[in-house]
């Protein structure tokens, strides 16, 4: 598993175009298979609000061609969503293929920490080349 | 005053407000008990399925609002209830997770699942 973090939506393109299998490329060169950037937007969105709140670390994970989805993960010491951040996440879920939720030991300073983590699985990453995004 | 201090002097503030409360002074307010109920039921799944434990802390009239929580090692939303659970966490005021056990907590508080009875 790569974890990719970024804001940036010129970044996770980036980082989706370089996740694409190789058998995808001539779709996406002759232009029948595109990036999605409405969702892409949305991703960058999820992954600032995410990144916002408490001590989380939002990243995104290794984009799957195959189901054309990238999961947004999020970890923290404590996922805490308070007072109209409910309303905010699940406004950023709304289009979401799947959460979870589990934990995962990270290293940091070299010290194993127990961390939450929440996984968020977006959809639709990549399109036909003839949609026309809202 | 550090946070420790602050919160058990703040929650033995709060607990002597609610203390002074009487339950027959609130009524059921049936969207946000409904939610709640949603909300027991997609928890009461995931701890079976998951073998956790789920947590249903305090609920009565005067508190108002309904916490819930479940202890998990692994916790998701099926495809097919993610709109919904999407819907509920809507109309809730708190959702976190926190690492405990070799698992972690999950919680959630829907607010005023009682509310004050009108003066007729």
């Amino acid at each position: 598993m790569t974890v990719f973090e970024t804001t940036n939506p010129e970044e996770i393109v980036a980082h989706i175009l370089n996740s694409v299998d190789e058998e995808f490329f001539p779709l996406i060169n002759s232009g029948n298979l595109k990036v999605n950037l409405t969702s892409v937007k949305k991703i960058s969105e999820l992954i600032a609000f995410l990144n916002e709140s408490n001590e989380l670390s939002a990243a995104l994970d290794d984009f799957e061609p195959t189901d054309k989805t990238v999961s947004v993960i999020a970890r923290g010491p404590f996922i805490g969503f308070g007072y109209k951040e409910p309303v905010k996440l699940a406004e950023l879920i709304s289009d979401a293929v799947g959460f979870s939720s589990s934990t995962a030991n990270v290293t940091q300073n070299g010290r194993k920490i127990l961390k939450a983590q929440i996984k968020i699985l977006m959809p639709n990453i990549l399109v036909r080349g003839d949609v026309n995004e809202r | 005053m550090n946070r420790e201090d602050f919160i058990k002097n703040f929650m033995s503030r709060y607990e002597k407000i609610i203390e002074s409360r009487s339950n027959d002074d609130f009524e059921v307010n049936l969207g946000q008990m409904t939610v709640f109920a949603e909300l027991v039921s997609i928890f009461e799944k995931m701890t079976q399925k998951y073998d956790g434990k789920l947590n249903i802390e305090k609920l009565e009239p005067r508190r108002e609002h309904g916490w819930l929580s479940a202890e998990l090692r692994y916790f998701d939303v099926p495809f097919d209830e993610l709109p919904r659970f999407g819907e509920l966490l809507k109309s809730a005021s708190a959702f976190g997770i926190e690492p405990k056990n070799g698992g972690f907590t999950i919680s959630v508080t829907v607010p005023n699942v009682y509310v004050k009875k009108e003066k007729s």
